[in-house]
C-alpha cells in the first residue's frame, strides 16, 4: 500500500514560503482590517459589559421613584409588593454646601447602589462621611479631614449633624459621569456627592426610592432586551404609583385640613374672649363717664351758687359805696366852696399886706425926709441967722409942712388899713369854723369806706374759698376725666390690636386655605436607570466610538481585498502551465484552486486571527483608558464576542479568498490545452495621451511605456490609487484630528478667552463690596484688567433635550472685548450683541439645531424665550452672550453683578495666580476663584485621551501604506520581470531600470496622495463629528500642515519601498530573460 | 589576436554547498565579421557561454576578450555599459515591451547607445516599414523576431549575439530570419554569434564551435558558407 501523501499541499506550503512577502502582506492588511473593525466593534461592548458588571455588583438601581410629597414607610412598603419589585431602598438626600462647592449629602445606600471603595474605607460612626476625589481635589482636602456641610436654611434642621470626617473615597454607580446634577444652591450646579450615615438625616419622608426588578440584573444593562423589560417593569408600577400618590396626597390634605380647622377653632376661642374683656371694659367706662358728666353738674351748680352770692354781697357793697361817694361829693363841694372862701380871704389879706407894705413903704419915705429935714436943720443950726440959714430955713418949713401933709394922709391910710384888718379877722373866723364842719363830715365818711372795705375783703374771702372748692372739684373732675380717656384710649387700642391679631390669624388662615386648594395633588415619578446622564452618556459615548467602525475599517478591508486580488491574479498567472499541467493530469478544478484559495484563506485567517488578538484587546483597552478619565467605572474587562470577531474575521476571509477565487476563475475554466500554451500577452494599447502628438512625442520611450503601463494595467492602478489615497487620508485624519483637538483649545484659550480667571461673587454682596474687589483687584501689579459681569447657568433648548449653558450679561459689548473675543468662525468677522436678543456658541447652535433669527427657550430662574442674534465661535462649553439690558427685557429683572473677568498682565503663572487668588477668598464679597489655565489642563488631560486614537489611527495608516505601496512595488517587479531583464540585457543601467519602474510609482504615489488629500477632507470631517462630544466643539477642518505633513509621509513611504524595491531590481536575472514565456 | 576570444573560460553556480560546473574551461576565438554559430545539446552549456560573452553574466575563472577588451574582468557597471554599446542582442522569445509599437521598440534600444542607426531605415531594412506603428500583439512571431533583431542592430553594436533566434518560429519563418541575420553580418560586415541546439544550421557558418558537457567539443572553420536558401532541415 502506497501512503497517499498530498503533494499540493506540500507545493503550496512552499509556494507560501517562496513568495512569504506577499503573504504576509496579505496577513498584515487582513490584520489591520480586522483589528480595526473588530476593535472599534468589540469597544462598545467591552465598555458597556464592564459598566454592567460594575453595575450588577454595586447592585445598581433599575429605577427611582420620586414623589413630590415624599416617600413613607408604608409607600416602600408597598412598593416593595409591586409587580416584579425584587428590591426596594429608601434613602435621604439634600443639597448642601461645602467650602465653594455645592454638593449633593446622601444617605448610605445599604442594599442597592453600593459604593466602591477607592481609598480608605466606608462610614462606622455617624460623624463619618465618604465623598468622591473630585471633591477633596477642588477643596483640597485629604482622608480624615473634616467637612462643613451648610443645608439650605430650609432645611437647616434636616441634618442632625453638619461636620464629618472624610473616612473614604468612593465611586457610586449612580454617578459614573461627571454631571452630578443641578441644585437651587450656589452657581445652580452641583460639584460632588458626600454619602454620610442615614441616622444623621431628621427627615420624616425618604427623598427617594431606589427600587430594583426580578430579573433585569441577569441582563446586560445597555441591551434591548434590558430596555425593553424595564419599561415594562416600570409601566406596571404606574397603577401603585398613582394609588400610593393618591393615598398621600389624601393624607397630606386631610393633615392640612386638620391643622387648619383646629386653628380655627382656635381663633374662634380667642375672639369670643377678646369680644367679652372688651364689653367688660366698655361697661366700666361707661359707669365711669356717668360719674364724671354727674361731677361736672355738680361742680356747674356749686360754681353758679357762689357766683350768685358773690354778686348778691357785690350788690350791696356797691350801693354802700354809692352813698359814700355821694357823701363825700357834698364834702367835697363844702370843702370847695370853704376854698373860695378861703381864697377871697387870702387876696383880701394879701391886698391888706400890700397896702400896708406900701404905706411902710410910704412910712420910710417920709421917716427918710425926715431924716434929710432933721439933718438939713442941723446942719442949719451953726449958720443960725444968716440969710442963707432964713432960705434954708424957709426951704425947711416947707418942707415940713410936705412932711406933716403926707404924714397925715399916712395916718388916715393906717387907720382905713386896721379897719380892713377887723373885717378879715372876721372872715377867718367864719372860715374855721366852716372846716370843722368838713372835717366832721369827711370823717363819717372814712369810716364809711372803711367799713365798705372791709365788706368788700370778706366777699373776696368768701369768693376764693368758694373758688377753691370749685377748683379742687374741677381738677378731681379733670383727673376723673383724663383716666377715663386713658382708659378709654385703652381700650381702643386694645380693641384694634385684637381685632388685628384675629384679622391676622383670620388672613393666616385664609392663606393656609388657599394653599391648601392650591396645593399640586401629590405625583409619583417612577423612573428607570435610563434618565441617569452619566449611564446613559456613557454608553451613547462608547457607540461614539463604535461609529468610528462604520467607515474605517471599509478602506482596510477594501485595500486588503485588493492587494490579494492582485497578488492572488499574478500568483494564477505565473503558474498558468502549472495549472495546465495539473490539469492535464487530472487534478480536478477543486483541488487545483484549493492552493489558491488556501493561499488566500491562509493569510486572511491568520490575519484576522492575529487582528483580533491585537485589536480586541488594544483598540478597546486604550479607548476605554480615554474614558476613565471622564467616566468613573472601574478597568476594562473583555467581552467575548463571537458575532463581531467572526464577522470581522469572515469578512476579511471572505474579501480576500473572493479575490483569489476571482482571480482564478477564468484560468481555472480553461482548457489544459491552453493553459500549457503560453498566453498570447496583454495587446499594448495606445492611450488618449497620444492623440495629442505635441505632447506625445516629447516623451521618452520609457515615459510612454509609463503612460501605458499605468493605463494598461487599471485594477493596479486602482489598487494602488486606493491604497496610498486611503493611506493619506488616514494620515490627513489622524494628524488633522489630532490638531483639532489641540488647537481648539489654543484658539479657545489664546484667541477666544482673553480672561485669566473668573471671580464668583456673592449675590448677595453690597455695591460697596463689589467696589472694594474691584479696586484691589485694579491695584493688584498682576491684573491687567478686570470686568464686573452677571453670570449664571441656564438650560437651554429647542425641542430635543436641553444644553447647560452659561450665560455673561454685561453692560456693554465693547467692555467685554478685552476679556472675550465674540467672532465668527469662517471669517473671523465681529458679531455683534444687541439687546433684543442672545449670541450663543456655536456648538450650541448645532446642537439645537438653531440659526441667526431662530428662538430658543432658556431657563433660568424663570423660562423664557429669546431670539438668536448671533452666533458666535466657541470651542468648549456653552455660552451665551447677552447686554444688561437684553438681560433685562428677558427676564424682567437686574442683572445683578455676581462674577469679574480678570486677564493677567503677561508672564503671571500659577504662583502669582495662587496669590490672587488667596487673597480674594479673604474679602466678603468673593465665593470662588477659577484660574482658566487649571481648566485648561484638566481638559488637555481629557482630549490626550482622544489623542490615542489618533496615534493608532497614524500608526495604522503608515503600516497600511507601506503594506499597499510594498506590495504592489513587488508585484510590479515580479510581474515584470521578464521586461525588465530585457532591459538589463539591452544595457539599461540599474538606476535606469529602477527609474522606469518608479515613474510608475511615482505617479501612482502623486495621484494616490491628490486623492487621498480630498478623501482626508471629508474622512476628517465625518470623524471629528464622531468622536466630538457635547460641551466641546472641534476644529472642522484639518489644518494646511496635516495635508502637507500627509502627503510629505506618504512620499517618505513611498520612497522608502522603492529604495528596497531598488535592490531588488538589482537582483533581477538577466537569465529571466531568456526563459520561455510561462 | 582574434576579435573575440575564451580563454579556458569557467562558470561555476554556487547550489549551497553543490558546485555545478555549468562551463569547465571553454577556449574559442571568434574573428572580426565573423558569423558564429555556437552548437550543443540542451545543458551543455552554451547559453552560459553566450551570457558570458553578451556581459549578462561573469565567469568564474579563465579571460573574455571582445576586441582588446578584457570583458571577463569588467564590474557590473562595466558590464552594462559594454552591454549598451557592443552588444545586440535576439532572444528566442523576441522580449519586446508590450507596450511599445514596433517603431518605439527599436528606438528604446536605440536612445541609449551612442552611434544608433536610423530606426525607422533599421525597420525597413528589417522588411517591416509597413508594421511600424504596430504594437508587438499585433505581429506575427517573425514579424517581432524582425523588429527584435532591428532592435538590436539599430543599437550599432559590435556584436549581434542570438540566442536560439529561430526556436519559437516555424521551419519558414525561422529560415527567412537567419537569412536576415547572415545577411546583417554579409552587408553590414558585423559579427554574429548565432547560439543553437540545431547542427543542420551550421553550413551557413563562416565558424562553428561545438559545445559538450561544459567544454568546447570542436571547432570548424567553414571558408565556404553556404546560403541558408540551400539548407534545408
Amino acid at each position: 500500500m502506497v501512503t497517499k501523501r498530498n503533494h499540493l499541499l506540500t507545493d503550496s506550503v512552499r509556494e507560501i514560503w517562496k513568495t512569504r512577502n506577499r503573504f504576509f502582506s496579505i496577513l498584515v492588511l487582513t490584520a489591520l482590517a480586522v483589528a480595526f473593525f473588530a476593535g472599534l466593534r468589540t469597544a462598545a461592548p467591552d465598555m458597556e459589559y464592564t459598566a454592567d458588571r460594575y453595575y450588577d455588583r454595586t447592585h445598581l438601581m433599575d429605577g427611582y421613584v420620586l414623589s413630590t410629597m415624599g416617600l413613607t414607610e408604608e409607600d416602600l412598603t408597598a412598593l416593595s409588593k409591586g409587580a416584579g419589585v425584587d428590591q426596594v431602598e429608601g434613602i435621604w438626600a439634600l443639597d448642601a454646601t461645602a467650602k465653594d462647592a455645592v454638593v449633593t449629602v446622601r444617605s448610605m445606600p445599604q442594599r442597592l447602589n453600593l459604593l466602591e471603595v477607592q481609598e480608605g474605607r466606608l462610614p462606622e460612626r455617624a460623624e463619618e462621611c465618604v465623598t468622591e476625589s473630585m471633591l477633596l481635589a477642588d477643596l483640597g482636602l485629604s482622608i480624615g479631614d473634616t467637612i462643613t456641610l451648610a443645608p439650605d436654611p430650609d432645611q437647616a434642621d434636616s441634618l442632625l449633624r453638619t461636620t464629618y470626617t472624610i473616612v473614604g473615597v468612593v465611586d457610586s454607580p449612580l454617578y459614573v459621569g461627571v454631571e452630578r446634577g443641578s441644585s437651587t444652591l450656589g452657581s445652580g450646579a452641583l460639584d460632588a456627592f458626600v454619602y454620610i450615615p442615614g441616622e444623621n438625616f431628621n427627615m420624616e419622608v425618604y427623598t427617594q426610592a431606589y427600587l430594583t426588578f426580578q430579573g433585569l440584573a441577569a441582563l446586560e444593562s445597555y441591551s434591548g432586551a434590558y430596555d425593553q423589560q424595564l419599561d415594562q417593569a416600570l409601566e406596571g408600577l404606574e397603577g401603585l404609583a398613582e394609588e400610593r400618590a393618591a393615598l398621600r396626597d389624601a393624607e397630606i390634605r386631610g393633615e392640612a385640613q386638620d391643622t387648619i380647622d383646629q386653628a380655627q377653632a382656635e381663633l374662634d376661642e380667642a375672639r369670643a374672649q377678646a369680644d367679652q374683656e372688651l364689653g367688660d371694659a366698655w361697661k366700666a367706662l361707661e359707669d365711669a363717664r356717668a360719674e364724671l358728666d354727674q361731677g361736672w353738674q355738680d361742680y356747674e351748680n356749686g360754681k353758679t351758687t357762689l357766683e350768685e352770692s358773690v354778686a348778691q354781697a357785690q350788690k350791696k357793697l356797691e350801693d354802700t359805696s354809692a352813698q359814700l361817694n355821694q357823701s363825700q361829693a357834698e364834702v367835697d363841694a363844702g370843702k370847695s366852696s370853704y376854698n373860695a372862701g378861703l381864697k377871697e380871704y387870702q387876696t383880701a389879706l394879701a391886698a391888706y399886706e400890700e397896702q400896708k407894705q406900701a404905706l411902710d413903704a410910704q412910712q420910710a419915705q417920709l421917716d427918710e425926709g425926715w431924716a434929710a429935714y432933721q439933718g438939713a436943720l442941723d446942719a442949719l443950726s451953726g449958720s443960725e441967722g444968716t440969710p442963707e440959714y432964713q432960705q434954708a430955713m424957709a426951704q425947711l418949713e416947707a418942707q415940713r409942712a410936705q412932711l406933716e401933709a403926707a404924714q397925715f394922709q399916712l395916718d388916715e391910710g393906717y387907720g382905713q388899713l386896721a379897719e380892713g384888718k377887723g373885717q378879715l379877722n372876721q372872715t377867718q373866723a367864719t372860715l374855721d369854723a366852716t372846716a370843722q364842719q368838713l372835717q366832721s363830715a369827711q370823717q363819717a365818711i372814712d369810716s364809711g369806706w372803711s367799713a365798705y372795705n372791709q365788706g368788700v375783703a370778706q366777699l373776696e374771702e368768701q369768693r376764693t374759698q368758694g373758688q377753691q372748692e370749685l377748683e379742687q372739684a374741677r381738677v378731681k373732675l379733670e383727673q376723673g376725666e383724663a383716666d377715663y380717656q386713658a382708659g378709654y384710649d385703652e381700650y381702643q387700642s386694645g380693641k384694634a390690636e385684637a381685632e388685628e391679631q384675629l384679622a391676622d390669624g383670620e388672613a393666616e388662615l385664609a392663606q393656609a386655605r388657599a394653599d391648601l386648594d392650591a396645593l399640586e395633588p401629590c405625583t409619583w415619578y417612577v423612573l428607570g436607570r435610563d434618565t441617569n446622564v452619566g449611564i446613559v452618556s456613557y454608553s451613547q459615548d462608547a457607540q461614539r466610538v463604535g461609529n468610528l467602525a462604520n467607515v474605517f475599517p471599509i478602506i482596510f478591508f477594501l485595500v486588503a481585498a485588493l492587494a490579494c486580488l492582485t497578488t492572488m491574479t499574478r500568483m494564477v498567472e505565473e503558474q498558468r502551465t502549472q495549472i495546465g499541467g495539473l490539469k492535464a493530469m487530472g487534478f480536478s478544478r477543486w483541488a487545483i484552486s484549493q492552493k489558491y484559495l488556501g493561499y488566500a484563506l491562509g493569510a486572511s485567517l491568520l490575519g484576522g486571527l492575529v487582528g483580533l488578538l491585537i485589536g480586541c484587546t488594544l483598540f478597546p483597552s486604550v479607548i476605554a483608558n480615554a474614558f476613565r478619565i471622564m467616566y468613573a467605572l472601574p478597568p476594562l474587562e473583555f467581552k467575548f464576542q463571537p458575532l463581531v470577531c467572526g464577522i470581522a474575521v469572515l469578512a476579511a476571509v471572505a474579501c480576500t479568498t473572493g479575490a483569489a477565487l476571482a482571480a482564478c476563475g477564468s484560468t481555472l475554466v480553461d482548457s489544459p490545452a491552453n493553459l500549457l500554451r503560453p498566453k498570447a500577452p496583454k495587446a499594448g494599447k495606445r492611450v488618449l495621451l497620444e492623440r495629442i502628438d505635441v505632447i506625445w512625442k516629447h516623451l521618452s520611450f520609457t515615459r510612454k511605456v509609463t503612460v501605458r503601463n499605468l493605463f494598461r494595467y487599471k485594477r493596479r492602478f486602482w489598487m494602488t490609487v486606493i491604497g496610498i489615497g486611503g493611506c493619506t487620508a488616514l494620515i490627513v485624519t489622524g494628524i488633522g484630528l489630532h490638531d483639532s483637538i489641540y488647537a481648539v483649545l489654543d484658539h479657545q484659550f489664546d484667541e477666544i478667552t482673553q480672561y485669566d480667571a473668573l471671580v464668583g461673587t456673592k449675590e448677595s454682596a453690597t455695591a460697596e463690596q463689589l467696589d472694594a474687589v474691584s479696586q484691589w483687584l485694579d491695584d493688584n501689579t498682576h491684573v491687567a484688567g478686570s470686568l464686573c459681569i452677571h453670570q449664571e447657568s441656564a438650560e437651554c433648548s429647542t425641542d430635543g433635550p436641553a444644553q447647560m449653558i452659561t450665560l455673561f450679561a454685561v453692560e456693554r459689548q465693547e467692555d467685554l472685548e478685552p476679556f472675550l473675543t465674540l467672532r465668527h468662525r469662517n471669517d473671523h468677522s465681529q458679531v455683534h450683541m444687541a439687546d433684543d436678543g442672545v449670541v450663543i456658541t456655536e456648538k450650541l447652535s448645532e446642537l439645537l439645531g438653531v440659526q441667526v433669527g431662530d428662538t430658543i427657550t432658556l431657563d433660568a430662574d424663570s423660562r423664557v424665550e429669546a431670539k438668536v442674534v448671533d452666533i458666535t465661535e466657541n470651542y468648549v462649553q456653552h455660552y451665551i452672550y447677552v447686554t444688561a439690558a437684553g438681560y433685562e427685557t428677558l427676564f424682567g429683572q437686574q442683572a445683578n453683578p455676581n462674577a469679574f473677568l480678570v486677564s493677567y498682565e503677561p508672564g503671571v503663572g500659577q504662583a502669582e495666580s495662587d496669590q490672587v487668588s488667596e487673597h480674594l477668598m479673604t474679602m466678603e464679597a468673593v465665593t470662588s476663584y477659577s484660574y482658566i489655565a487649571t481648566f485648561r489642563d484638566t481638559l488637555v488631560q481629557s482630549m490626550d485621551a482622544i489623542n490615542y486614537a489618533v496615534i493608532i489611527v497614524i500608526v495604522s495608516a503608515a503600516i497600511l501604506a507601506f503594506v499597499v505601496l510594498y506590495n504592489l512595488t513587488n508585484i510590479n517587479i515580479t510581474e515584470r520581470m521578464r521586461e525588465l531583464a530585457t532591459l538589463k540585457v539591452l544595457g539599461f543601467y540599474d538606476r535606469e531600470v529602477s527609474a522606469y519602474v518608479y515613474r510608475e510609482n511615482i505617479f501612482l504615489t502623486l495621484f494616490g496622495i491628490a486623492l487621498g488629500l480630498v478623501l482626508g477632507r471629508y474622512l476628517h470631517s465625518w470623524l471629528v463629528l464622531t468622536v466630538e462630544v457635547d460641551r466641546v466643539m472641534f476644529g472642522r477642518t484639518a489644518p494646511a500642515y496635516a495635508y502637507l505633513a500627509a502627503a510629505a509621509l506618504t512620499v517618505v513611504f513611498s520612497a522608502l519601498v522603492n529604495l528596497v524595491a531598488h535592490f531588488h531590481l538589482k537582483k533581477v536575472d538577466m537569465v529571466e530573460s531568456l526563459k520561455s514565456v510561462e | 589576436m582574434s576579435y573575440i576570444s575564451f580563454e579556458q573560460v569557467t562558470k561555476e553556480y554556487r547550489m549551497g554547498e553543490v558546485v555545478i560546473p555549468a562551463v569547465a574551461g571553454v577556449d574559442f576565438a571568434i574573428e572580426k565579421g565573423e558569423f558564429a554559430i555556437i552548437v550543443g545539446p540542451s545543458g551543455a552549456g552554451k547559453t552560459t557561454v553566450l551570457n558570458m560573452l553578451g556581459g549578462m553574466d561573469s565567469c568564474t575563472s579563465g579571460r573574455i576578450v571582445v576586441d582588446g577588451a578584457l570583458v571577463s574582468d569588467y564590474n557590473a557597471k562595466q558590464l552594462t555599459a559594454y552591454r549598451r554599446h557592443d552588444i545586440g542582442f535576439v532572444f528566442q522569445f523576441y522580449n519586446l515591451v508590450q507596450n511599445l509599437t514596433a517603431l518605439e521598440n527599436v528606438e528604446l534600444a536605440a536612445q541609449i547607445c551612442r552611434n544608433p542607426l536610423d530606426a525607422r531605415q533599421v525597420l525597413k531594412q528589417v522588411g517591416l516599414e509597413h508594421r511600424m506603428k504596430n504594437f508587438p500583439a499585433q505581429l506575427s512571431g517573425g514579424e517581432q523576431q524582425r523588429v527584435a533583431i532591428a532592435r538590436a542592430i539599430a543599437k550599432n553594436p559590435k556584436l549581434l549575439l542570438c540566442d536560439e533566434p529561430t526556436g519559437a518560429l516555424d521551419y519558414v519563418t525561422g529560415k527567412a530570419i537567419l537569412k536576415l541575420i547572415q545577411d546583417t553580418c554579409r552587408e553590414q560586415g558585423m559579427t554574429v554569434v548565432v547560439i543553437t541546439h540545431n547542427t543542420a544550421i551550421t553550413p551557413m557558418a563562416d565558424r562553428v564551435i561545438h559545445i559538450k558537457n561544459g567544454r568546447v567539443a570542436g571547432m570548424e572553420y567553414n571558408p565556404n558558407p553556404t546560403p541558408v536558401e540551400a539548407i534545408e532541415w
